[in-house]
């Protein structure tokens, strides 16, 4: 029998690394208005870079996976001014496909670069300590209560809480997070009232490109290997949060990261599923909630 | 293969699945050039359309045991297998896009995004029902038959030119006048009195049975299928092979199809690429997505009046 508590603490360091991935994906959706389907290879460029700075470079792994975030930054401040500007009158599914081809372009340099093999940070083995192990009996049914935690998994869900509280200050409390939520709410409105709309366009790729970077050094850090395909492979879970929080709504998408998550985690308890279609519970999570309420929890709204 | 061997045997296959590729950038075309919906899952409606060829064929496999014996296996399996296809492959496109195609159209993409994956897990997890990763032999009664090769050329030519001709009577009739408005302006569409929300569901669910009838004929052609033949990365392949033909134009999908398979198979003979062939392959590939959607959205031989996108 699983423990239920050992589940939904899986979930929620799960949803700690989609979280990360989730705000960005979001800000961008609702900033520029369209899917970006490159997210998750900012994933793994991100956790690609911190392998380059770590293990060939030898700097600390922090500092490593700092630099990194930074050089992500760097590229998403690119991404945007080098392309995206040309395409600020596309339609929405227009940038879609064009963010496909910018994948293309992230998931072939690192193939080419790094080959195909994964990899890993070869970071020390963390053993979980039982802070549970008992089973009590609660109408005739055995109740397993165990819970393994670890410093790792610790670490990570302080990261995404941490990150969260960062992104809602930047959002609230700075002129710049000010100005990307009325740009997000009405854009020509913005424009007309003085927003450099521009450089809140190109801000926000800085912000989302160096979340996801973090997530994928976080994501490659919790699950401990690095591949070409890893960000991909979580893209649609990001998806998912993003859908399932509202499209646009970053408060939206960081409760939809860990619902998506421990909704996940206990798909495992369905007997005859296991952990094979751990996936595609998110994709029927999401299909559900465009069903009945395609709006999302938060609709749009950004607080 | 009896009859024909060396280059014409070559030009043979390259033709036999440039019509493939032609036949679902058919498809593609018309859900994207048409009527503007984003397809996510080509490659996995084409592979349900082969895995079910795959399944009929066999004498004595689940097909038989469902229908009976005597229809799976033999050469009567084939034109079952094509019907069959078009049609599984359409009910799974309606069951993705009933949900999403009220809504804005990039939840279209974000939904057939997750079909997609879901498809592949199966594929690859079912062991039982798709051989799993170690793949699945397709019992293809065309086998060993003399101009094996030929006959599959006539028949994936045949496809091709019924699936076109059909295309294209649609597209001029009043249904694909209403498909094209969609495209362009769905709110005025709308306004005129056309249930757009139908003629989207119709045009995916046709597009993505088209694609199933093309896994038939790929089952036919690799004769042993595994899921890596279906990931989204061919989902893209099939994209760029529309997007340089033409979008929005039934001839210049059908170019597009040639096109593609022209360039997937060149670089093979060009001795530098060697291993990091297909790494390469993939960046020419996001490359030409983005050069072709900044400076020539409509493709070589595209609908000139399409505005763009939708």
């Amino acid at each position: 029998m699983v423990s239920a508590i050992q589940l939904a603490y899986n979930g929620l360091a799960f949803g700690s690394v989609i979280v990360l991935a989730a705000m960005g994906l979001s800000l961008l959706y609702g900033i520029g208005n369209f899917a970006n389907f490159a997210h998750g290879e900012l994933l793994t460029v991100g956790a690609y870079l911190t392998l380059l700075l770590y293990g060939a470079v030898g700097l600390p792994f922090v500092l490593a996976a700092v630099l990194s975030i930074g050089l992500a930054v760097a590229l998403g401040v690119l991404i945007d001014r080098g392309l995206m500007v040309h395409h600020r009158q596309s339609s929405s599914l227009t940038l879609l496909l064009i963010t496909v081809g910018v994948a293309f372009i992230l998931r072939s340099l690192i193939r080419i670069v790094w080959s195909s093999s994964p990899r890993s940070y070869g970071l020390p083995l963390v053993v979980d300590q039982q802070v549970l192990d008992s089973t009590v009996t609660v109408a005739g049914y055995d109740v397993v209560l165990s819970l393994g935690v670890s410093g790792k998994s610790l670490a990570i869900i302080a990261v995404g809480i941490l990150a969260a509280t960062g992104v809602h200050l930047f959002l609230t409390r700075t002129k710049t997070g000010v100005a990307m939520r009325a740009t997000s709410a009405n854009r020509s409105l913005s424009k007309v009232t003085g927003i450099d709309t521009e450089y809140v366009a190109t801000t926000t790729w800085a912000v989302a490109a160096g979340l996801a970077a973090l997530s994928g050094v976080v994501l490659a850090y919790s699950s401990g290997v690095i591949y070409p395909r890893m960000g991909f492979d979580v893209l649609l879970v990001v998806f998912a949060a993003v859908v399932l929080g509202g499209i646009g709504s970053p408060y939206g998408a960081m409760v939809g990261a860990y619902v998506i998550s421990i909704a996940r985690e206990f798909s495992v308890l369905i007997p005859g599923v296991g952990s094979r279609y751990k996936l595609a519970v998110a994709f029927l999570v999401m299909i559900v909630v465009l069903l009945f309420k395609p709006e999302g929890i938060y609709g749009g709204k950004w607080s | 293969m009896a009859g024909i061997t060396g280059p014409a045997a070559f030009l043979i296959s390259i033709l036999t699945t440039g019509a493939i590729y032609a036949t679902l950038s058919l498809g593609l075309n018309l859900q994207w050039g048409y009527t503007g919906l984003f397809n996510f899952s080509v490659a996995a409606f084409w592979g349900i359309g082969a895995y079910t060829t795959a399944l009929l064929l066999q004498p004595d496999g689940i097909a038989a045991a469902v229908l009976g014996p005597g229809l799976t296996g033999g050469p009567v399996a084939i034109p079952l297998a094509i019907v069959l296809s078009g049609l599984i492959s359409g009910i799974a496109a309606a069951i993705v896009a009933v949900p999403v195609l009220r809504l804005r159209g990039d939840y279209l993409a974000i939904a057939t995004l997750g079909f997609a994956e879901t498809i592949r897990l199966i594929l690859l997890n079912e062991t039982w029902l798709s051989g799993g990763g170690s793949g699945m032999l397709v019992n293809s009664p065309l086998a060993g038959v003399d101009y094996d090769g030929l006959l599959r050329l006539a028949l994936s030519t045949g496809v091709l030119v019924v699936v076109y001709s059909v295309l294209r009577r649609g597209i001029d009739s009043p249904w694909g006048r209403v498909l094209t408005g969609i495209r362009e302006d769905e709110d005025a569409t709308k306004a005129l009195g056309k249930d757009t929300v139908s003629f989207k569901l119709q045009s995916f669910v046709i597009g993505s049975a088209i694609m199933g009838i093309a896994g038939t004929l790929i089952a036919l052609q690799i004769s042993f299928l595994v899921p890596g033949q279906f990931n989204p990365e061919w989902t893209f392949f099939i994209w760029i092979g529309m997007l340089l033909g033409g979008t929005g134009s039934n001839y210049g999908a059908l170019v597009g199809g040639f096109m593609l398979v022209a360039l997937l198979n060149i670089p093979r003979y060009v001795p530098e690429f060697g291993g990091v062939l297909a790494d390469a392959r993939l960046l020419v590939m996001g490359v030409l997505i983005i050069v072709m959607m900044t400076y020539k959205p409509t493709g070589l031989f595209g609908d000139v009046n399409l505005t763009e996108g939708s």
